[in-house]
């Protein structure tokens, strides 16, 4: 088996398909060429867009993340100011009742 | 390839003139479509492919050092480039004797019943038919097996175009050549006596 293998690869070795036609496409050399006219034209990273707005960016996902995070404690601190509320307005209508004549 | 001169071709284009961008594309556009027929997935057009590699030259020409001849850098460039390309496409064709032309099952035939070498008048059927057993194979693999002995390059020669060392070259085709023999045998199994 090693043999035929080696036998094939020889002689495909040697087997080269009648040359095709090589001559620059018009087309592909303008396409290449107006590629490298674009990316010369095109402005460098300025501070902003290499710095700033990727810093915004990922200080705007921290901020969301943390509040996703922390949304069970926001709810259950809500709870606990309504409950406040509540004995506060049972205080208050005790203290009514008290001193109203 | 005599009159060209790197260097200030280079400088050149780096300064933005487009006369220079164009006699480094009409210099190295032999080699790209050489290398790039040589390695072309099946399904990406050529001329697309040397698109790709020309804008990747363009865009890394500040990077050239000039360490190695510009030939050997832009070869490099466009094996990883089709490699790249190679790697993307998922699918490995199935391959059955039926999908083999006349010639090519006349080449299977004379492997098994003649010894020796095959005849000068098989060399291109034989090459057609290694094309589609390495279709079988990994990018990779099809590289390097292409390479060494298609192009019948040296270890040396794989391993300044592919960035590979001189021992995984060695390697990968050993085990390319055992992936490519046992697809070969099962081709060989279906062949009708």
């Amino acid at each position: 088996m090693n043999d035929h293998l080696e036998r094939l690869l020889r002689s495909a070795a040697n087997g080269t398909r009648p040359d095709r036609e090589t001559e620059v496409p018009f087309a592909l050399e303008t396409r290449v060429l107006a590629s490298w006219r674009a990316s010369r034209n095109s402005p460098a990273l300025s501070l902003w867009d290499s710095v700033y707005r990727p810093a915004l960016l990922l200080a705007g996902g921290i901020m969301i993340a943390s509040l996703a995070l922390n949304i069970g404690t926001l709810t259950h601190y809500r709870d606990q100011l309504t409950q406040n509320d509540t004995e506060l307005s049972v205080a208050d209508s005790a203290l009514h009742l008290a001193l109203a004549p | 390839m005599d009159d060209f001169d790197a260097p200030a071709c280079i400088e050149r284009v780096q300064c933005g003139d487009e006369a220079a961008a164009r006699e480094l594309f009409r210099e190295f556009h032999p080699l790209v479509l050489r290398l790039v027929r040589s390695h072309l997935p099946r399904r990406t057009s050529e001329e697309d492919l040397c698109q790709a590699v020309f804008v990747k030259i363009f865009a890394r020409l500040s990077q050239y050092s000039g360490q190695v001849p510009l030939s050997h850098w832009v070869s490099r460039i466009t094996i990883n480039t089709c490699l790249n390309e190679l790697r993307a496409e998922k699918v490995r064709p199935e391959l059955r004797m039926s999908d083999l032309s006349e010639a090519q099952a006349q080449v299977l035939e004379n492997l098994t019943t003649a010894s020796g070498d095959l005849a000068a008048s098989e060399s291109l059927a034989s090459r057609e038919l290694v094309e589609l057993l390495l279709q079988k194979l990994d990018p990779d693999d099809r590289l390097v097996i292409h390479l060494l002995h298609l192009e019948e390059r040296s270890v040396q020669e794989v391993a300044t175009l592919t960035g590979w060392n001189r021992t995984m070259v060695k390697v990968k085709a050993f085990r390319a050549r055992a992936k490519l023999r046992k697809h070969l045998a099962t081709l060989r199994e279906e062949e009708p006596l």
